[in-house]
Formats: structure tokens, C-alpha cells, sequence
């Protein structure tokens, strides 16, 4: 039965402002909503199809939705004491479109629940698009990355927007709202806070210095290879690595003798990042290479012969 | 009271007291289990991991699978590897000075060329004698170390040199693993924010008697033999009911060296794999617990229990025999090898709980089992055996195994249900039935004849004959 209202509600024909009960209930269908196993069930197929179709068939099962009463049985789920309910609830009426709960929604995106506040976040996203991200102007729990990525992908699906308040973020008191404020910056390549990303550079937290080596690869001048250079003796290994693998796209010649006098400090593997970053800026710059004292010493001979072969 | 009857009584009291701190500690086990397998259920169900798998921000994985002498089926191994759903990849797979012509093979199935590739010398391990790439760029996920042989901790350290990807998973390379398995695997990494995820492991399962095409799992059955149908049961009891458990208190010592995921900047540090055990993959957990726990630092290792990968299991009471003698060596060379921690406050849950756990339970529970079976025959010589008594416990103790046995097949039907056919289960049910009696003795013997090798210095990998996925399918056919 469920499955008959659903395929007739996806073929149906109706009219964009049609009334309240646009589809046809039949007594046994509502005396069947009263057994809970059949409402869940029905519920179920409903996501299922909503989130496989678009267009006009989308509205109607939307308009089913409403007819049936469903929206008030999710919104008593979100009264739930039990998180698992409440982040069902928060799902079911974000891919049923049901904006009129946005408050509602909106609270739980700093629920004490990860798993909670994760799905109210993305809900959040999915129905209102960059404007949902206000959310970040408050949230006092930290961003993981699984839900940085997932935030993204909900982002990647809309029509890009030239969104302001990245920059009230990436002066936020929660580091992972920095972080994620810095992958913003560089998904939508929002050059006019270059300046903002720079300072994220002096941040105390590592994390947010290398976020904001990365974006700058996005975002970069003129000038961004000799402020990464500078900066490069004050950090932290990891964070010299992302400045070396960054410099492979953004530096020029002027910027290989600098790289090579890196190559007397740090671990092997920042050495061969060094000399893969030199090859890739000027693959004469090998020569160069091969002049140094150490050039026929372990590990840069070795290192030398990998990345000759790897740029061959 | 003489003598006699007082250290019988003694050691009567001290075997009662461990036994019933054993079944309690196993029903703790059972009831914990369940919340966390319920939680990374519901979780799972929130999950889109086409999210991750899309996202440049992937974390960067090498894959290591050491190989020697897998020349009969390697090309269809690695075939299934680099079949893995996984945008941020590289397999390497490290020939230990293989025989037979492993090496060959690869190099004209998948166009292999020798590199000058510079090995970073991290740790110490037998020399490499070459790198190798392909020619072609369907298979630029490939590397293939040779190297002299030294054993598999020694291949995966070859491996870790090689690696230049921020996380490793270690696998045997004739596992078979399903197609979300490292995405599924990587997430636990990118889930916390308060503490670091040093390793992941994933559940285990039996292949034998599964349907495998073109290196991957077709159809799930049931094995048709008794010695890998037991195990497929042990590994269930194992995987979904201790190993959940031992996570959710973030206790876990062992991730099965068939198929984890490491930290790799911990496990440099840490040095890597120990060439001197048979129990690499237990002690390499122990020592990047036990460093995070010297360095203060906060950190867990996680377990999920989605079944990521399917692997033949041994069906010969020879072969088995040889696993379980070198599992015993392993474990009592691991508690050896960091006894520091025995009951020592310092380390926290690790010191206190785990340690003591695996000493009292995994390592002297075979011991006390066969002396207490010595003891049992000698009083029954002797006509000291109170019979109504020893029936009755024997037949408790059956029970609770049974039980607890059932427990795990229902928790699978609950969760994961592989094994759909009613026929299926009650096979499985079957066998809790009669594994006390025709696999458990069997078990505590390879036990004990494992510390005898240990006492005796024998320090033999023992070979691990196997039929090969291509017999299951055709013995299915």
C-alpha cells in the first residue's frame, strides 16, 4: 500500500498550488496510518524516493508528506530523549524540505550529541544553503573533519554564492571554525581575504597555520612564495613540508636557492619534497642540485636519481 | 586438616575464584559489546561515505601487503587491491625475497619498470633490492618493493620506508577486501577532535566456501568444513563481541596484522614492526599504546564491526595447529616484551586492565586448563573424584559456552546477518554445540605445545599452506 501511494503521488499530474489534500486518501489507507509499523514504514519509502527523484514528482511526494501528517510525527521526534530519534527526525525533514522548521533545526546544531548536531548542521546546509553555515557564528563544540568534509559536499551541491562572514570566521574563538573557514576560503578561491588568511598564519594553533598554507596555494599574489619562505624557519615540520609541497605550484626561480638551503636541515622526507619542489619549479634547477657537496653523499644522491626519474 | 587437604583446598579456591572471574568477566564482554555495535550501527546508518570518497581532503592511504612465495595467485591478489574504492591511494605490495616467480609475474602482468627510488631508511630492515613502477597509468596506484627476505615484519617495515602516505593498512595479501572497506576504515580517523586515532581494525571473516570472482567477494556461504566453520564462529565471538567491547572501553591491545590501519607518523616513531616476535601485529599496538601512554598524550584505538574483509582460513588440523602455536608464542613474547606495564598504574587502563587481562586470561587460561585437566585425571586414578559434583560443573561450564556462543551467532543475525539461510544459522548453532568438544581441546594443546616451543627457543613463523580462493569457488561449482 505504501508503495501505491508513493507511485501515485509520483505520476500524479497535479497542479503546483493545488489544496491542502491534493492526492486521494481512501479510508483504509488513513486507518492503516494508525499502526505505527505502517506509518514508519510508509516514511521510510517516502526518504527513499524523495531522495532519488527531482522535479515535479519531488513536490508531490513533498505535498504527500504533508497531507500525512508526517512532518508532525518528525517534529515530535525531535522532542526525543533518545539522539538516534532526534538525528533521524533532523534527516527526515531536511531531504523533505520542511523549511518552516528551520528554529527548530537551528538549535540542535550545538546539541551536546556529535552525531546530533552533525545532522542538524548539514540538514541545516541542505535547506538553506551558505546562509545555514550561520550556525558557525556560535557553535561552542569542535567541527571534525568527517563533518568538515560533509559540509562541503552539501556546499559542492549547491550553485556557488558569494557568501560574506567567512571572515568574522576565521577570527572565531573555535579553531575548527577557523580551519573549516580556511577551507571555504580556498574551495571558493575568495581571494579578497588574503590578508585575513595570512594572519592565520601567526595563529598559535598548528592546525589552523597549516590549513592556511594550503589555502594560500589558492589565493596567491605576487607576494605569497617570500611569506611563506619567511616563515617557513618558525614551523613545525609537518607545517614546512605543506609550505614546501605548496611552493611546487605557486613559486618561481627566484624563489630555488632559498628551497635548496632547506635542504640542510629537517628529515629525509622534507629533502625529497625540497627537490621535488625544485625540479617541478625548473627542471634545470636538477643541475644545480647536482653541484652541492652533498649532492654525491646519502640521501641526496639517492633522492636526486628518484625525482630525474620521476620527472623523465 | 593435613597438608594434603589444605593445598588441595587452596588450589581448588584459586581455580574456582579465576573460573568464576572468567565467565563473569566474558558475560561483562557480551552485555558491553552490545551498546557499542548498537551505536556504530545507528551511526552508520546516518553515514554517506561517497562523501569522503569524492573529497580531496580524503586522508592519503598506503596500502602494505607483503608477499612471499603467493606466485599461484598474486596477479588476482593485487588485481583486487587496486580495485579498492579509494581516491587517495597507493598499494605497495613487498615481495620478502619470494622463490618462486612472484616477482616475474607482476612485472609482465601489470608492465613493471625498476626505479631509482629512493628508499628512506626510517627503519632498519634487509636490504631492497628494487622498486618497482608501472608503465602504465591505470596502475599508478602500484609499487612493488623487492627485498630480501626477513620475514613479515621486516616486508612491512620495507613497506613503511617506502610509504609516503599519512596512514597504513597492513593486510595479508590474499585477503579480500569489500569495496568500502578503507573508506569505511578512515573514518574513525577524521572523527575526533579531542583525541588522536593511532590504528583502526575492521572484522574479519572467513572466505572458505564464499563464491570469489576476479578478486572479489560474490556470495557469502558457510563454510562446508567443520575446522573453518568453527573458526567462522570464533571469529564472530572474537571480532563482534571482544574486540567491540575491549574498543569501547578503549582497551585494545590486538588489531589482526590481516587487516589494520596505522598512524604512520606513530608508528615511525615507534619504530615499527619487531622482527623478534611472531606476534608483529599484537606488539606494534602494545608499543604505540604504550608510547602515547609514556608521552601523556590522548589517544584510541578503534574497532568497527563491519565485516571490511574476508580471508581463508586454515582447514587442516596441521595448519591450524601451526597459527594457534605461533598466536600462543606471540603473546606470551608481547607480555614479555612490555611487562613494565604488569598492574602498573602509569599506564592507566592499559596497565591495569588490558595487560592483566591478556596475562590472566589469553596467556594462562590454556595452562591452568590443561593442568586442571592433569590434576582432574590423576584424582580420578586415584578414585578422589567427586562425580555428581564434576558433571555438574562440567555441564555448567558446557553450558555457558554454548550460550555465550549462541549469543554471538544471534548478535550477528541482529546486525550484519551474512549468513542469510535458516540452514545456515542452525549449522552455525551446530557447531557452538560441538566446538567444546572437538576444537577446544584442540586449542588448549596448540596452546600449550606453543609455550613449549617458546621455552625451547623455537621461533618458526610455521608455514601457512593454503588451498587458495579458486578451490572455494570451484568446490562451490
Amino acid at each position: 500500500m505504501a508503495d501505491l501511494l508513493i507511485r501515485n503521488a509520483i505520476f500524479s499530474e497535479q497542479e503546483e498550488n493545488a489544496d491542502d489534500n491534493p492526492f486521494p486518501i481512501t479510508g483504509r489507507t488513513t486507518k492503516m496510518l494508525s499502526n505505527k509499523h505502517f506509518k514508519r514504514l510508509l516514511t521510510k519509502e517516502l526518504i527513499s524516493a524523495k531522495k532519488n527523484i527531482s522535479g515535479a514528482s519531488a513536490i508531490n511526494l513533498k505535498k504527500l508528506y504533508i497531507q500525512l501528517h508526517l512532518n508532525e510525527d518528525a517534529l515530535a521526534k525531535l522532542n526525543s530523549s533518545e539522539w538516534h530519534v532526534k538525528a533521524q527526525a533532523i534527516q527526515e525533514l531536511g531531504i523533505m524540505e520542511q523549511k518552516e522548521y528551520l528554529n527548530k533545526i537551528y538549535r540542535l546544531t550545538n546539541n551536546k550529541n556529535d552525531l546530533v548536531r552533525m545532522e542538524a548542521q548539514t540538514n541545516i546546509v541542505k535547506l538553506y544553503g551558505f546562509k545555514g553555515l550561520r550556525f558557525l557564528d556560535v557553535i561552542s563544540y569542535q567541527l571534525t573533519e568527517w563533518q568538515q568534509i560533509a559540509l562541503l559536499k552539501e556546499l559542492s551541491m549547491l550553485p556557488p554564492e558569494n557568501f560574506n562572514k567567512i571572515e568574522k570566521w576565521l577570527k572565531s574563538k573555535n579553531t575548527s571554525v577557523i580551519a573549516f573557514a580556511l577551507k571555504l576560503t580556498r574551495t571558493y578561491h575568495r581571494f579578497e581575504l588574503y590578508d585575513q588568511v595570512i594572519e592565520c598564519l601567526s595563529h598559535e594553533n598548528e592546525e589552523i597555520r597549516f590549513e592556511a598554507i594550503y589555502t594560500l596555494e589558492k589565493i596567491y599574489n605576487i607576494d605569497t612564495a617570500d611569506v611563506l619562505l619567511e616563515r617557513y624557519e618558525y614551523e613545525t615540520l609537518k607545517n614546512q613540508k605543506a609550505i614546501v609541497s605548496v611552493m611546487q605550484n605557486i613559486a618561481s626561480d627566484e624563489s630555488i636557492p632559498m628551497l635548496i638551503s632547506f635542504l640542510n636541515q629537517g628529515d629525509n622526507d622534507l629533502k625529497r619534497m625540497i627537490v621535488r619542489t625544485v625540479a617541478h619549479i625548473n627542471t634545470s634547477s636538477l643541475l644545480q642540485l647536482k653541484e652541492l657537496q652533498t649532492a654525491q653523499e646519502y640521501p641526496l644522491e639517492q633522492i636526486i636519481k628518484q625525482i630525474e626519474g620521476e620527472i623523465k | 586438616m593435613s597438608w594434603q587437604s589444605i593445598v588441595v583446598d587452596t588450589f581448588t579456591n584459586i581455580i574456582l575464584v579465576y573460573s568464576l572471574l572468567l565467565l563473569s568477566l566474558y558475560i561483562f564482554i557480551g552485555l558491553y559489546s552490545i551498546g557499542e555495535v548498537r551505536k556504530h550501527l545507528l551511526k552508520n546508518s546516518f553515514t554517506d561515505y561517497r562523501a569522503l570518497a569524492s573529497s580531496s581532503l580524503a586522508p592519503s592511504i598506503s596500502i602494505l601487503a607483503p608477499a612471499y612465495n603467493e606466485g599461484a595467485n598474486i596477479i588476482e591478489n593485487v588485481r583486487s587491491l587496486l580495485s579498492i574504492y579509494y581516491n587517495n591511494l597507493e598499494v605497495i605490495i613487498i615481495n620478502d625475497g619470494s622463490k618462486d616467480d612472484s616477482l616475474e609475474k607482476l612485472i609482465n602482468a601489470y608492465s613493471l619498470y625498476r626505479t631509482d627510488h629512493f628508499v628512506n631508511q626510517q627503519i632498519q630492515t634487509k636490504a631492497v633490492r628494487g622498486v618497482y613502477k608501472s608503465s602504465k597509468k591505470v596502475y599508478r596506484k602500484l609499487i612493488v618493493v623487492d627485498k630480501e627476505n626477513g620475514g613479515k615484519a621486516d616486508a612491512l617495515n620495507v613497506g613503511i620506508n617506502i610509504s609516503q602516505k599519512d596512514y597504513i593498512v597492513c593486510i595479508d595479501v590474499d585477503c579480500i577486501l569489500e569495496q568500502d572497506a578503507l573508506l569505511k576504515l578512515a573514518k574513525p580517523f577524521l572523527e575526533t577532535t579531542s583525541h588522536r586515532i593511532i590504528a583502526t581494525g575492521g572484522v574479519i571473516r572467513i572466505a572458505n566456501g564464499c563464491k570469489i570472482e576476479d578478486g572479489r567477494l560474490v556470495q557469502v556461504n558457510l563454510p562446508h568444513e567443520f575446522l573453518p566453520r568453527v573458526q567462522t564462529l570464533e571469529y564472530i565471538r572474537a571480532f563482534l563481541l571482544g574486540r567491540m567491547a575491549w574498543s569501547r572501553l578503549n582497551g585494545l591491545l590486538l588489531i589482526s596484522g590481516a587487516f589494520g590501519a596505522f598512524d604512520r607518523d606513530i608508528v615511525v616513531k615507534c619504530g615499527g614492526y619487531n622482527h623478534n616476535t611472531v606476534g608483529e601485529d599484537m606488539e606494534l599496538v602494545v608499543r604505540m599504546r604504550r608510547y602515547m601512554e609514556e608521552l601523556n598524550l590522548p589517544y584510541k584505538v578503534k574497532f568497527i564491526p563491519d565485516p571490511l574483509c574476508w580471508t581463508e582460513a586454515p582447514a587442516t588440523f596441521k595448519i591450524l595447529g601451526r597459527q594457534r602455536n605461533r598466536w600462543t608464542r606471540g603473546t606470551i613474547e608481547t607480555l614479555q616484551m612490555h611487562k613494565v606495564m604488569f598492574f602498573n598504574p602509569k599506564y592507566g587502563l592499559l596497565g591495569m586492565l588490558s595487560y592483566p587481562y591478556w596475562f590472566f586470561f589469553e596467556f594462562l587460561a590454556p595452562i591452568i586448563e590443561f593442568v586442571g585437566m592433569a590434576c582432574f585425571l590423576i584424582l580420578a586414578l586415584f578414585g578422589l573424584t567427586y562425580w555428581r559434583f564434576f558433571f555438574g560443573l562440567l555441564g555448567m561450564v558446557f553450558s555457558f559456552g554454548i550460550m555465550y556462543s549462541s549469543f554471538a551467532i544471534l548478535m550477528e543475525v541482529l546486525t550484519y546477518n551474512q549468513y542469510k539461510s535458516k540452514k545456515d544459522i542452525l549449522r552455525l548453532f551446530l557447531t557452538a554445540l560441538l566446538e567444546p568438544f572437538l576444537f577446544h581441546p584442540f586449542g588448549v594443546w596448540s596452546a600449550i605445545k606453543g609455550n613449549i616451543d617458546l621455552l625451547r627457543k623455537k621461533n618458526s613463523w610455521g608455514e601457512m599452506t593454503r588451498q587458495g580462493f579458486t578451490t572455494a569457488k570451484n568446490s562451490k561449482s
